[in-house]
């Protein structure tokens, strides 16, 4: 976020993962417009946002994620990509290409309803949006696979003997026997031609799948209580930490955005115990007396302060707990 | 209250604001670079501004910029008048060029097909495009390759992909152009991306 009295805002950040060569990244705000346009550099080197996330990986806790089970789709598409993502750089330039090709298809189907444009241009966005979504969408179907072990081996852990934790994948274009997902979304995008038309913007494809949290075969949004759907958000982070540390045996950075007041002290207490596991993790919090004792007795504080004048936020060590702080075990 | 600019000057930095890749501080800053500067400096830009409106056309046959109705490159004799090559924007002629590479003729779309900025096909100079094709081909003298040199993004894509379709007829054939690892580039610093498609694009040696 840039301060409304400065031209643009930036974060630096020194990586070293076991044995090998650090690595500086920075990440810069600057004003353009009304928005603002980041700028990514790794080593000092402009680089693309997909070679951040192949280069430090993130579990990222935050309370809107609360709503992961029972809320709106975009929720969990949005926890997927991030994951996938990281898993896989390319997918997000897949997620990307996939996107564009949404857009441009979209902004032609509103021509062709209110300006009479070719219908049959489309085919030219057909192409990269068919093999793009493909592409995107098995890639989440591998990752859901991958993660299936680790989710319900911490379904387990958090809530034993409530039945084994799932996660299911929802798609709007669903393979009939034999075919390949390209094939699918091909034969789905012309089953809904006409109605796409009428309603000038694409209605199948990735961006409209969904994830559905299952616990013991039964759904978790709709039959799960509160309690339940928690832990299940719970289980999901914790796999996604196991199934990014497997991939070459490095951890991910965990980042906690003042999500202990939103557990119970069950859940609580098995969270800082992975977390006391992991090598490094941040958690942020505007009421640190509510972070667990045993947390903050091997925790490092920092608590930030508004600048008075030019420079932003400042990071002091902590002494008084007031204000929002930093714990780093 | 701050005492506003002087016409003039907001006029001026509000200009340059307007353009391209400048932001409301760099307007700023080269305004007053001009107007510090000597005198001849601010007049040499004026002039500059007025000429290249005044005495820079489109070359009726390639749409390439051009100082005559033709351009240089449709004038020259010398050229091979049996291959095209199809680009975006007259900066790719130029780079093209710089090469020597390429002996052929040129045809400037002037942009991409992009729904989202509102450009369908009519907009660009294709249907010029596809004349020009089948004039040649009238002529007994088909093109024997068009090379399709759009941009290697999404629009670019689409493009060459449009153009095919359409020249398949009237050009003897039709190519694009390969994607790969910048000479001299590190493979270290090659995103992801370039360096998937290099590998899927590679050759025997
Ligand atoms: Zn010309």
């Amino acid at each position: 976020m840039i301060r409304r009295t400065a031209d643009g805002a930036r974060a630096e950040a020194g990586v070293q993962a076991g044995g090998t060569r650090p690595v500086e990244l920075a990440v810069e705000l600057a004003r353009q417009g009304g928005g603002s346009r980041k700028r990514i550099a790794v080593n000092g080197v402009p680089r693309r946002a997909a070679a951040l996330a192949g280069t430090l990986r993130v579990v990222l806790f935050a309370p809107e994620e609360m709503l992961l089970v029972a809320g709106p789709p975009g929720l969990r598409r949005s926890a997927l990509d991030l994951l996938a993502g990281q898993a896989r750089p390319a997918y997000l330039h897949d997620l990307a290409t996939y996107g564009r090709a949404l857009q441009q298809r979209n902004s032609l189907l509103r021509a062709i309803r209110d300006e009479g444009a070719s219908p049959e241009d489309l085919r030219l966005w057909d192409a990269p949006l068919v093999e793009a979504g493909a592409a995107v969408v098995a890639e989440r179907l591998r990752l859901l696979d991958a993660l299936a072990g680790p989710l319900a081996a911490a379904g387990r852990e958090i809530a034993p003997g409530e039945g084994p934790l799932t996660v299911v994948y929802e798609t709007n274009a669903p393979r009939l026997p034999g075919e390949e997902p390209r094939e699918a979304l091909a034969r789905r995008l012309r089953d809904t031609a006409d109605k796409e038309r009428w309603n000038g913007t694409t209605l199948v494809g990735p961006h409209r799948d969904d994830l559905r949290f299952e616990l013991a075969g039964e759904p978790l949004a709709a039959f799960g209580s509160r309690g339940q759907q928690r832990s299940a958000i719970l289980a999901f982070k914790l796999a996604q930490l196991d199934l990014l540390t497997d991939l070459d045996g490095r951890p991910p950075l965990l980042l906690l955005d003042d999500v202990f007041s939103e557990l119970d002290p069950q859940r609580r207490e098995h969270l800082v115990r992975r977390i006391a596991d992991l090598p490094q993790a941040f958690v942020t919090t505007t009421s640190p007396h509510d972070l667990d004792p045993a947390l903050r007795e091997h925790a490092t504080t920092w608590r930030v302060e508004p600048d008075d004048g030019e420079r932003g936020a400042l990071l002091l060590p902590d002494r008084g707990h007031e204000g929002p702080a930093v714990a780093v075990p | 209250m701050p005492a506003p600019l002087i016409e003039p000057v907001a006029r001026l930095i509000e200009s340059f604001a307007r353009l391209p890749g400048i932001g409301p501080k760099t307007a700023q800053r080269l305004t007053f670079h001009l107007l510090r500067a000597p005198e001849v400096e601010a007049r040499n830009l004026a002039a500059a501004l007025v000429a290249v409106r005044d005495e820079v056309v489109f070359c009726e046959r390639c749409f390439n910029i051009s100082d005559a109705p033709l351009c240089s490159i449709c004038r020259d004799p010398g050229r091979d008048t049996s291959r095209l090559c199809v680009v975006e924007e007259p900066l790719d002629v130029l780079a093209i060029e710089r090469t020597g590479e390429f002996r052929g003729l040129y045809h400037v779309l002037n942009g991409a097909i992009s729904p989202i900025d509102g450009i369908g096909p009519e907009r660009l100079r294709i249907r010029e495009l596809l004349a020009r094709a089948d004039e040649a081909r009238r002529a007994g003298r088909p093109f024997t390759e068009v090379i399709l040199a759009t941009n290697p993004t999404l629009e670019g894509e689409a493009t060459a992909m449009y153009l095919a379709e359409r020249l398949e007829a009237t050009v003897e054939s039709i190519t694009r152009i390969a994607r790969g690892i910048p000479v001299g580039g590190d493979l270290e610093y090659a995103d992801e991306i370039t360096l998937i498609r290099s590998l899927q694009g590679r050759r025997a040696v």
